[in-house]
């Protein structure tokens, strides 16, 4: 049996730029940043102030006051993300396709925000009880089994967990699955809240939050900074989409993974070229048919100094290389919601043939000697397209897509 | 008290990289001692901790060597002892 084509036909995200694709698009295809002064915690005696928050989330107007209840922040953007997606496929949902219907979601962190209030009940007000929801609010699998449970989708259902590269790590395994015919239908992306008190004087012993703002691949960036939110695809066979009618945004057309087996936290130069090539060989794409690279780019030394190499090693010398952009400069490092979200990026860029910017450019780094539409989206239609995750403990994933102009 | 502090970068090194004291010398390097930026990390933890110190994170990314270590805190309380409260 030959493999299906499969096609991304709805979209949903929520994160610093906006709630909803239309807004998140119209600020990455601005180069606008959403980057600013965290609010949401109170960041006295951090030793950065910046993040990439989403603003304006009422949960009550997403959700009843019970449900809402139920769910962490993190697991309310994936269900908010995953509503607006199928709606914006225009799939209708049957008993019998919900049946073949699968959900893959990826976050790093679970409702990490929920388990820091209880500690704070226990450790520092003295209290002797936490939350009874905590457990069903706190478990990483919230946001797909809260999908499944509200769409009534009765599949696979499963969510990764791989630090920065989970939602990569889901988007790709569902993808799989709807190529290999196990599936008929996915919803698959990744949603992440990391704005706890205790969670942020964790990154802050970590030393690689930037004081400023995040500049991937800038001769000036002094690391990453947090963002949050959730954003989902939903994959379907091609054919299918087509005899519905469907409006196809792009191909997800291959899927790549490799491990560093070096280090927890500094990256090889090697695990991310095997995993670009891993992907354009699942995608049966030749190197310079790819226009469009959506970069890990974090905005660390570290990243994007290997990130570039392995770029430069695949796709060979700059004259010949793709635009490389890091939407981090604009939606903040998302962790497992990361891959979601520049999944999203790369579609639509894809899509419109808008390729968006690494915003907060100041001037190039000669360890970065990449194309990277610095400050302002460009008008280019590209064939296809990589986005990159590259996790902590080494895990790597790339997503390969293909546009239908 | 300028012994003292080398003192107490030593020992916390040869505890952090469960080393014998006498391995650990002012004048190593982090690579002699095998020391990665996550013991680093785990190094600078425990002497702001003992020292009662803040380093910020653009000292902290320079330091590769233990006098680079001493005389950074060396640096940062001396600037303490003379700005303003």
């Amino acid at each position: 049996m030959s493999a299906r084509r499969v096609a991304v036909t709805g979209l949903g995200a929520i994160c610093a730029l906006g709630r909803g694709v239309e807004a998140t698009w119209a600020a990455l295809s601005e180069g606008r940043s959403g980057i600013g002064p965290i609010e949401s915690v109170d960041g006295a005696g951090l030793r950065f102030s910046n993040g990439a928050e989403v603003r304006d989330f009422d949960p009550a107007r997403h959700l009843d006051s019970s449900r809402a209840d139920l769910l962490d922040r993190f697991a309310q953007f994936a269900l908010v993300a995953a509503r607006e997606a199928l709606s914006d496929s225009g799939v209708a949902l049957t008993a019998e396709l919900a049946l073949r219907t699968a959900v893959f979601t990826g976050s790093c962190l679970g409702g990490q925000s929920t388990q820091d209030a209880g500690f704070v009940e226990l450790y520092r007000r003295g209290r002797e009880r936490v939350h009874p929801l905590s457990i069903p609010r706190i478990m990483a699998n919230a946001g797909a089994s809260q999908i499944a449970m509200e769409l009534g989708v009765r599949g696979p259902c499963c969510t990764m967990s791989t630090a920065c590269s989970s939602a990569n790590h889901a988007i790709g395994h569902a993808f799989w699955l709807v190529r290999s015919g196990v599936a008929e239908l996915a919803l698959a992306g990744g949603s992440e809240a990391p704005f706890s008190p205790g969670h942020l004087k964790a990154w802050e012993a970590l030393r690689v939050i930037a004081p400023d703002t995040c500049r991937p691949f800038c001769r000036d960036r002094l690391g990453m900074i947090l963002g949050e939110g959730g954003a989902m695809l939903v994959l379907e066979p091609l054919e299918a989409a087509q005899a519905r009618g469907a409006r196809v945004y792009a191909e997800i057309s291959g899927f790549g993974m490799s491990a560093d087996a070096h280090h927890v936290t500094q990256p090889t130069v090697d695990g991310p070229v095997r995993a670009m090539r891993a992907a354009l060989s699942d995608a049966g794409l030749a190197p310079d048919q790819v226009g469009y690279v959506n970069a890990h780019g974090t905005g660390t030394r570290g990243n994007d100094s290997a990130e570039a190499r392995a770029i430069r090693e695949v796709f060979g010398p700059r004259r010949a290389s793709p635009a490389v952009s890091s939407t981090k400069s604009m939606h903040g490092h998302a962790l497992g919601a990361a891959g979601a979200l520049e999944a999203v990026a790369t579609v639509l860029a894809l899509h419109t043939g808008i390729l968006p910017p690494t915003a907060n450019f100041t001037a190039p780094d000669p360890e970065c000697d990449l194309d990277v539409v610095p400050n302002e989206a460009r008008t280019a239609r590209v064939e296809a397209a990589l986005s990159n995750s590259f996790a902590f403990g080494g895990l790597n994933a790339v997503l390969a897509f293909r546009s239908r102009g | 008290m300028p012994d003292s502090l080398v003192e107490t970068v030593v020992s916390a090194i040869a505890e952090v990289k469960r080393l014998p004291r006498e391995r650990v010398s002012l004048d190593s390097t982090f690579a002699e001692l095998g020391m990665d930026s996550l013991d680093t990390l785990t190094l600078l933890f425990e002497l702001e901790s003992r020292l009662r110190i803040a380093v910020p994170d653009e000292a902290a990314k320079s330091v590769r060597t233990v006098r680079d270590i001493v005389e950074g805190i060396r640096g940062l309380t001396a600037g303490a002892a003379t700005s303003p409260p």
